[in-house]
């Protein structure tokens, strides 16, 4: 894939039959449909991590990584937002991202193209003990605030860009 | 007073795990254990379902080996409905199964397990990756890992429309054909797939085989267990990832079983224990003896050395060469160096690579007749694979109209469970002493683990991920008294 100019993605993680870890695919679904006509973003849904993420994001600009995270104390449909520079630091356990400091490193270190701003939206969910299909109560009601979250980040990016042709 | 030591998650591995070191008031080790505290309920899951809708189903388990699931789970249909795939049809999954571990070696190599020899045992834990590894070998070979990885996934992708949910095996055959533009294209990755293969060898000789201490610690009997073995072998004996009977030999190299996927109840029986909700597989005709090595255990190992210790050699002339070589080294066969898999594990990567090559100048391979309709009434069905990791083994019963009335898997780390738990307790017995455990000596217990490349995602259904470590210390009364992080 070419690398496009404000290209913009939206990419959820997750497994949709170990019930809540799916839920960046639920959100994922929605977002294709509120940006629908929006030519500079797409909206991918993965179960993939690590080394397969440098593939999927280098051909973006910007990219809004949806995930969730089973780390601390946080009540389950709490969302936290980390940007790429706290890829220095180290993050709380997700099966998901937790090899991106390197792949975001090894990136860096090959001189290979990769997005500009990195943002990551994680939902707490609950340790998934048994392989199921569908959200639990608290993340079904937490869901469409994670939405607007997303929603928000993708209006903003887009807006950016907007000015940005303008000038 | 006695210290408990927990490694927890073990690093560089996909999926969860957790050893825990019990040490006594000498500070020796007294026991240790390798724990999976997982997901479950992958087999109820499946239940009522189509199943047809297996190869894609069970390819979710985990983002780590996919492709190995949906062969096995195909395999499983083709006998399920006992339908016998067109020779173009078996060729084309041997391509994409064969691009799918040239891949997933070189992964495990590089990135994984290679650590430890390429950068180095003891080196310090925030080297000890792949950035490390590149600053040992040098950039343009990590560019050379990624393109060859890049290359592998664009055929996997081409041949199966998604490389982590692959849409391709059917009972029967496959869901499209290879066109010869496509195999022109692909010939140029194997070319390249064939000289990398050379590369990664010779490096494993300048870095690791060179250097008389890492020569040591492979053949450190802290690393050795003297088990059965098994394996596919196809109709020469030589080791196939694909198709063909599992072997099965002794710890003294002699084959004692020999059977086709549908015999494996009779051979394979599961042991289980109540600390952990892995199974631990075991011979039948032996009998689970415990967590030992020796004539009489019924513990036997799968994985790359274990496969070519059942085989009597590899199908390709630069494979057998290299292969004839490493047993030299190795002073025979059976070779029981735990560490030697990663060797192995280069050797199997030349094989894939070379086997590439040879099906797609097979003019077979383009023929249009790559599918062959069921019209049996399903019932039951066994397939069975080598994953990277081991012998990988699907089972499935259904009604006579094909909906999922029974399902059991035998992954490959769960073959290998009891091995590593045997592993695992006698690397730390033989590296911790005195009660002194630092990280580089918590490195080497893992890297007992680690040469079996596990994937307790599939072991467990869990999910795949790259953890931190922590290592927790407790004294006799459960009081954490020391603690690493990495």
């Amino acid at each position: 894939m070419n690398r496009r100019a404000e290209s913009i993605l939206a990419l959820a993680l997750g497994n949709d039959i170990i019930g809540d870890d799916g839920v960046a695919l639920d959100a994922a679904r929605a977002l294709k449909e509120t940006f629908s006509d929006e030519p500079n973003i797409d909206v991918v849904e993965s179960a993939e991590s690590g080394l397969a993420l440098l593939d999927i994001l280098s051909p973006y600009q910007r990219v809004l990584l949806l995930d969730s995270i089973e780390a601390g104390d946080l009540p389950a449909g709490e969302v936290r937002e980390f940007s790429r520079e706290d890829f220095h630091k180290v993050l709380g356990p997700s099966p998901h991202y937790a090899g991106l400091p390197e792949v975001i490193a090894l990136a860096d270190k090959l001189g290979m193209d990769f997005p500009s701003e990195l943002r990551v939206l994680a939902m707490k969910i609950d340790p998934q003990e048994e392989f199921r299909q569908g959200l639990s109560d608290d993340i079904l009601r937490a869901l469409p605030d994670y939405i607007k979250q997303a929603e928000q980040i993708l209006r903003d990016w887009t807006k950016n860009h907007a000015r940005n042709i303008t000038h | 007073m006695s210290k408990r030591i927990t490694v927890d998650p073990i690093t560089r591995l996909e999926g969860h795990g957790k050893i825990e070191i019990f040490l006594d008031d000498a500070g020796d080790v007294e026991r240790a254990f390798f724990q999976v505290p997982e997901l479950r309920g992958f087999e109820t899951f499946c239940l009522g379902r189509p199943a047809e809708e297996m190869p894609r189903i069970t390819s979710r388990i985990c983002g780590v080996c996919p492709t190995a699931h949906h062969m096995a789970a195909t395999k499983a249909l083709d006998d399920l409905w006992k339908v016998d795939p067109p020779p173009a049809a078996k060729k084309l999954r041997e391509l994409v199964y064969s691009t799918f571990m040239v891949e997933d070696h070189y992964l495990h190599f590089f990135f994984l397990g290679g650590p430890d020899f390429v950068v180095g045992p003891t080196a310090p834990a925030a080297e000890r990756n792949i950035l490390g590894v590149i600053g040992k070998v040098g950039l343009d070979i990590a560019g050379k890992v990624i393109r060859l990885r890049r290359e592998c996934r664009h055929i996997i992708e081409t041949m199966t429309g998604k490389v982590i949910h692959p849409v391709f095996g059917l009972p029967g055959g496959v869901s499209r054909g290879l066109s010869e533009e496509e195999r022109q294209e692909f010939l140029k990755t194997t070319e390249f797939a064939i000289e990398f293969s050379e590369f990664a060898l010779n490096l494993f000789d300048d870095v690791v085989l060179k250097n008389s201490d890492y020569v040591d610690l492979i053949l450190n009997d802290a690393y050795a267990h003297q088990t059965n073995y098994m394996g596919l072998v196809d109709e020469n004996n030589k080791v196939n990832f694909y198709d063909g009977p599992v072997r099965v030999v002794s710890p003294t190299g002699d084959e004692i079983a020999k059977f086709v996927p549908q015999q494996y109840v009779d051979h394979i029986g599961e042991h289980v224990e109540p600390w952990t909700y892995i199974t631990f597989p075991y011979l039948k005709k032996i009998g689970w003896k415990g967590f030992v090595d020796g004539p009489d255990s019924g513990v036997v190992r799968s994985a790359p050395l274990a496969r070519c210790n059942v085989a009597d050699g590899m199908a390709t002339p630069m494979a057998q060469a290299s292969y004839e070589r490493m047993y030299e080294t190795l002073g025979g066969k059976p070779a029981h160096c735990t560490l030697a898999f990663h060797w192995a594990r280069l050797v199997e990567a030349q094989y894939a690579a070379e086997r590439m090559k040879e099906l797609l100048e097979d003019p077979e391979i383009t023929s249009d007749n790559f599918r062959t309709e069921p019209t049996e009434t399903p019932s039951e069905g066994v397939g069975i694979v080598e994953a990277p990791r081991g012998t990988l083994v699907h089972h499935y019963c259904s009604d006579e109209n094909g909906m999922v009335t029974k399902v059991n898997l035998i992954v490959a780390t769960n073959f290998n469970s009891a091995p590593i738990a045997m592993s695992v307790e006698k690397a730390a017995k033989g590296m911790i002493k005195g009660g002194e455990v630092n990280d580089g000596l918590l490195n080497m217990v893992e890297m007992a683990f680690r040469a079996y490349d596990p994937c307790l995602s599939c072991a467990t259904h869990s999910l795949p991920g790259q953890m931190p470590l922590v290592a927790k210390i407790h004294d006799s009364s459960g009081t954490v008294i020391r603690e690493i992080r990495r």
